[in-house]
């Protein structure tokens, strides 16, 4: 349910469907991240979003150690969202 | 003339890619095909021929079926450096369930029981025996226990005999627990479950009150119910109908659920069983078979069944509730969408008996009314038919450490993961599955169990299969049904990508 990663100009891009992530999770992430990364998320029709990611500052010296805290912390959150509701 | 070769595609994108196998399960799916899974849950069918270049490493790395696999985590290669971390965010979210430790805890607060159902798995006594009632003593002492749980979150369940025969003490328990819980803040989530045969308005005010759910039980019509749940007084299901009425109307048709136990008699009544829950507006249903714990062990002549039996009245009921979800309405087969949301997503699931580590103690610790602990309700009913070895102690004479991590509960835990149980360590369908060895002791006499002979096996196969075979099917209208089940959504709000990757 989610596309492989892209990268262009130091931004991550990554397509996922709301149907695993939900919009709470991506944007809990977005805020959590905000002073480290610089995140937009775009609607791609069918349920899909874009999530593009730009590590900032320090974090811009890893950028993929930061990407990839930035969807483990997404990862995180929905599971922790989805074991509150079962 | 000149031969004229051209180089292979990978010759123009930077050289061979050589790639690993990460470790994966497999099996046959149906009879020219294969199933792969991996730790994490992911899976992927293959024909004999991509099976056999995948093992002999000679897929074509640019191949859909590559990038699939490497999608999937089935193997590694060199185009990325990252992949052991993501491997390991993977697994840990897979096993997040565990994190903050025990987080339902079960209080037996009687024994006493106005019905004299043959399945039931309590040694039920009469409504006037009292001492068969938890103490406040034992009650509070185990609301200490809860509330040292690790976990931010916990659910205190109220179950019997019918818990509200001894409601004085299941609203000590609230109160306490609410008054105790000012300076931890933990989120409690209390649940009532009740027959409903003697709900009262002082019953609805307190569950209003406290934000209580209430969990009851309906086996399907009136000629099932009241043959499975009798009642001397009345029938059963007239005043459960009557009672849910009231529940629904009061606290809200979401704040009640309903569960429903099948018996040779329910075999015959799939759709009979499902219109009634329909009727009766309620949500979901659980198609649960018997336990063999308690009375039913006593009883299983008169009211047992063959797994195969199950299986066979799961998939005629399976058929009718796809059907009533394509006419629009949301109507979720409770145990499905646990196992699909283990098969469709990253995440795992609160369900105690679909966990590995299995959640007999991990997930889920009963507080008898004699105080004594064990780490299952089922554990409980072994000990009420006179075997008491999986008992974890006791709330008035040990401590936390000594109930949690005691020689007891470490005997259970070395049962517990089915990722090296015999039988389940090599099965495709291990990562979608559970371990029990509540289940195994007490119908095989071994923690460990027999896979081969095992009920629990059969059947969690059997529906697990069934599910891949609808997910095999391509069939995207009820890949849809699922993930409105999964995401509790209407179907009309779901809208599946156009490239799946499932």
């Amino acid at each position: 349910m989610s596309t492989f990663y892209s990268e262009e100009r130091g931004i991550y891009t990554r397509v996922v469907s709301n149907l695993m992530y939900s919009r709470q999770s991506i944007a809990a992430a977005q805020s959590a991240f905000r002073a480290h990364c610089s995140v937009t998320v775009r609607p791609q029709g069918q349920g899909n979003v874009a999530v593009h990611v730009k590590p900032l500052g320090e974090s811009a010296r890893e950028p993929t150690q930061a990407v990839l805290e930035f969807w483990n912390f997404v990862l995180d959150t929905e599971a922790q969202r989805r074991l509150a509701m079962s | 003339m000149a031969r004229t070769e051209f180089h292979s595609l990978g010759h123009y994108q930077g050289g061979e890619v050589k790639y690993g196998l990460l470790p994966f399960r497999l099996g046959r799916f149906g009879a020219d095909e294969y199933i792969i899974s991996n730790d994490l849950g992911e899976y992927a069918f293959l024909s004999p021929t991509d099976l056999e270049r995948l093992i002999s490493k000679k897929l074509d790395p640019n191949s859909d079926t590559y990038l699939n696999l490497r999608a999937k985590n089935f193997v590694s290669d060199d185009r990325g450096s990252v992949h052991g971390r993501i491997l390991a965010s993977r697994y840990k979210t897979k096993k997040s369930f565990l994190d903050g430790f025990t987080k339902l805890h079960i209080f037996v607060t009687t024994l006493r029981c106005d019905h004299s159902c043959p399945y039931c798995q309590v040694s039920r006594q009469s409504e006037d025996r009292t001492k068969y009632d938890m103490t406040p003593e034992i009650a509070r002492r185990g609301v200490d226990l809860m509330l040292r749980s690790p976990a931010r979150a916990v659910t205190c369940e109220f179950q019997g005999g019918e818990s509200l025969l001894n409601f004085p003490l299941l609203k000590d328990i609230v109160q306490y627990a609410t008054e105790r819980n000012r300076a931890l803040r933990k989120a409690i989530t209390f649940v009532a479950c009740t027959n409903l045969s003697t709900l009262t308005d002082e019953h609805l005010a307190f569950f209003k009150q406290h934000n209580i759910l209430v969990s009851t039980s309906l086996d399907g019509p009136q000629h099932i119910h009241d043959k499975n749940r009798p009642l001397s007084r009345a029938s059963s299901h007239g005043l459960f109908e009557a009672n849910l009425k009231r529940v629904q109307g009061y606290l809200g048709p979401d704040r009640v659920s309903a569960l429903m136990t099948t018996t040779k008699e329910s075999l015959a009544y799939p759709d009979e069983i499902i219109d009634e829950y329909l009727r009766l507006d309620l949500s979901s249903i659980f198609l649960r078979p018997l336990s063999p714990f308690g009375f039913a062990v006593k009883t299983v002549k008169a009211i047992g069944y063959d797994t195969s039996d199950f299986l066979a009245f799961y998939k005629k009921a399976f058929v009718r509730i796809l059907e009533i979800n394509r006419s629009g309405r949301h109507f979720p087969e409770s145990y499905a969408t646990l196992i699909l949301e283990k098969i469709l997503t990253p995440f795992p699931n609160g369900y105690v008996d679909l966990q590995s580590p299995a959640g007999a103690g991990f997930g889920v610790v009963v507080y008898n009314y004699d105080g004594e602990v064990y780490a299952s309700d089922e554990s409980r009913m072994l000990a009420e038919m006179g075997d008491t070895n999986l008992r974890l102690g006791n709330v008035l004479e040990n401590s936390y450490e000594e109930i949690f991590f005691g020689e007891e509960m470490q005997t259970i835990a070395a049962a517990s993961c089915n990722e090296a149980l015999p039988g389940c360590s090599d099965c495709v369908y291990q990562p979608f599955c559970g371990a029990d060895p509540v289940y195994h002791y007490a119908t095989q006499g071994d923690l460990f169990g027999h896979r081969p002979t095992s009920g629990f096996c059969q059947r969690n196969m059997g529906i697990i299969k069934y599910l891949l075979e609808f997910l095999h099917s391509g069939n995207r209208e009820i890949e849809r049904i699922f993930w409105s089940w999964i995401n509790r959504t209407p179907l009309r709000q779901v809208s599946l990508p156009e490239a799946s990757w499932l």
